[in-house]
C-alpha cells in the first residue's frame, strides 16, 4: 500500500470541515458536503482516493464492496514513514455515510480526468452540487473538462439533456433541453444551483431514462 | 455591446462548413442513455478567449486542403456544423432590449440566437494550410462580458443539436458514433 504525499494548494476549498486535534477531522457536525476533493488516487484492492484537508490532515476515501457506502478515515499527513501512517488509519475515527453511485461514479470519473487541468474550486462545487441533488436511483452524469479550467456534469437522451457547468470564476451554469431540443432552462449564477430543484429535474430525467434504456448502466460498464 | 468586437464576416458564405477538433482526453462526447451511441456535448462548445475555434471549409479550399488534414485522427475526432445554423436567430439579437435569452429557444423556430464566424488565422497549429484555415465562431457580446454566459448557453444549444461527428478519415459524418 502507498501513501502519495499530499499537497496543499486545494486545501482552502475544503476549510469549512473543523479540525478538532491533528488527526482526527471527522466529527458529527461535520460538513458533509466539503468532505470530497479527490487529489490522488490511492492504490489498492479497495477502490480508494486520498483526499487533503488542510495541511496538517488527510483523509482515505475507501470505496467498498457496495458502492453505495463510503468509508472514511483521517490520520495525520506528516507521519514520517509509511507505517506509521498505516497504524494511524487503523486507529482514528471512522464513520460510514451513504452515497449515490452516481456520485460514486462522478469521483472516479473526475480522479479519471485530473491532468486536465480543473480547477479545484470548480470541482468542489460540481461534487458538492452532485452529492445533494444525485440520489440511488440517479443516472450517471457524464463528466468532462471545458478546456479552461471548468468541470461539466452532463445527461443526455435523444434531443433532451441537463448540464451544469462550473467555471473556475465561481459561475455556474445549468442548461436543459426538452425532448423536441428545445433550451427549456438557461440559469447562470454565481456558486451553485439550487440542489432541490435539480435534484427534482435529475428525478425526472432519470425515470425517463431509466424506462427507456432500463441498461443504461452498460454504457458505463 | 463593445463597437470594436466583430462577431460576423459576412464575405464568409452561408453554406460554409465549420470543423471543430473533439479531443480524446478529455473525452467531449457524452452518451446518449437511451441508445449508447455518443455525442457531442457542451464541453465541446466553450466560449473563452476570442472565441471557439473552428476550421473553415471556405478557407480550407483556398488552402486545398480537406477536413482529414486538419487534426491528428489517432488523438482527436472531428466535430462539424453549418454557418447558417451558427447565424440562424429569427429575432435578432434578444439582448437589444436587455433581455436575455431564458429559454424556449428551438432550433430552426422563431426565436434563436444568433452568431457569426470571423477568419482568424492561427498560431497553434503546425501546418501553416491549416492555420489559414482557422476561424472562430462568436456571439455578439465578448467572452468574459456581462450576460455572455446566458446568451451563449442559449447560441450553443443550436450547434448541439445539429452538429455531426467524424470518428475516423474515412467514415461518413454522423449524429453519433459507436466507441
Amino acid at each position: 500500500m502507498t501513501v502519495l504525499s499530499p499537497k496543499s494548494k486545494n486545501a482552502k476549498y475544503l476549510s469549512k470541515i473543523s479540525i478538532e486535534k491533528e488527526g482526527v477531522f471527522w466529527k458529527s457536525s461535520i460538513d458533509q458536503d466539503a468532505v470530497i476533493a479527490p487529489l490522488y488516487e490511492y492504490r489498492n484492492p479497495m477502490l480508494s482516493t486520498v483526499i487533503e484537508i488542510g495541511a496538517r490532515c488527510v483523509a482515505v476515501v475507501d470505496i467498498v464492496a457496495s458502492p453505495s457506502v463510503q468509508t472514511f478515515y483521517s490520520f495525520p499527513a506528516r507521519s514520517s514513514n509509511e507505517t506509521d501512517q498505516i497504524r494511524e488509519i487503523e486507529s482514528v475515527k471512522r464513520k460510514e455515510t451513504v452515497l449515490s453511485a452516481a456520485f460514486v461514479h462522478a469521483v472516479h470519473r473526475l480522479i479519471a480526468l485530473r491532468e486536465s487541468g480543473i480547477d479545484a474550486g470548480a470541482q468542489a462545487r460540481l461534487l458538492m452540487t452532485l452529492r445533494r441533488s444525485m440520489s440511488g436511483t440517479s443516472i450517471y452524469p457524464s463528466i468532462t473538462s471545458d478546456g479552461f479550467g471548468g468541470a461539466i456534469a452532463e445527461w443526455r437522451a435523444g434531443r433532451r439533456f441537463i448540464a451544469i457547468e462550473f467555471t473556475p470564476d465561481g459561475d455556474y451554469s445549468w442548461i436543459a433541453t426538452d425532448a423536441s431540443g428545445s433550451l427549456e432552462r438557461n440559469e447562470v449564477g454565481s456558486g451553485q444551483p439550487d440542489a432541490s430543484e435539480l435534484g427534482a429535474a435529475l428525478h425526472t430525467f432519470s425515470e425517463q431514462v431509466g424506462s427507456a434504456n432500463p441498461n443504461w448502466r452498460q454504457i458505463f460498464a | 455591446m463593445d463597437a470594436e468586437w466583430i462577431f460576423d464576416d459576412p464575405s464568409i458564405p452561408d453554406e460554409t462548413l465549420l470543423y471543430r477538433r473533439v479531443t480524446k482526453h478529455p473525452d467531449n462526447l457524452v452518451p446518449d442513455l437511451e441508445t449508447g451511441r455518443w455525442t457531442v456535448g457542451i464541453a465541446l462548445f466553450t466560449y473563452r478567449g476570442d472565441g471557439l475555434s473552428i476550421y473553415a471549409s471556405c478557407l480550407m479550399e483556398q488552402e486545398q486542403i480537406s477536413d482529414i488534414d486538419l487534426i491528428d485522427w489517432d488523438r482527436e475526432r472531428l466535430a462539424r456544423f453549418e454557418t447558417r445554423v451558427v447565424r440562424r436567430g429569427e429575432r435578432g439579437d434578444p439582448f437589444v432590449n436587455g433581455h436575455p435569452p431564458a429559454g424556449t429557444v428551438a432550433p430552426g423556430e422563431e426565436f434563436e440566437t444568433p452568431g457569426g464566424v470571423v477568419a482568424c488565422v492561427s498560431e497553434h497549429d503546425g501546418d501553416s494550410r491549416v492555420q489559414r484555415s482557422h476561424g472562430l465562431v462568436r456571439i455578439a457580446l465578448k467572452p468574459e462580458t456581462r450576460d455572455a454566459k446566458k446568451y451563449w448557453n442559449a447560441f450553443r444549444v443550436k450547434l448541439i443539436s445539429t452538429a455531426l461527428i467524424k470518428a475516423a478519415p474515412r467514415t461518413e459524418w454522423s449524429t453519433s458514433i459507436e466507441k
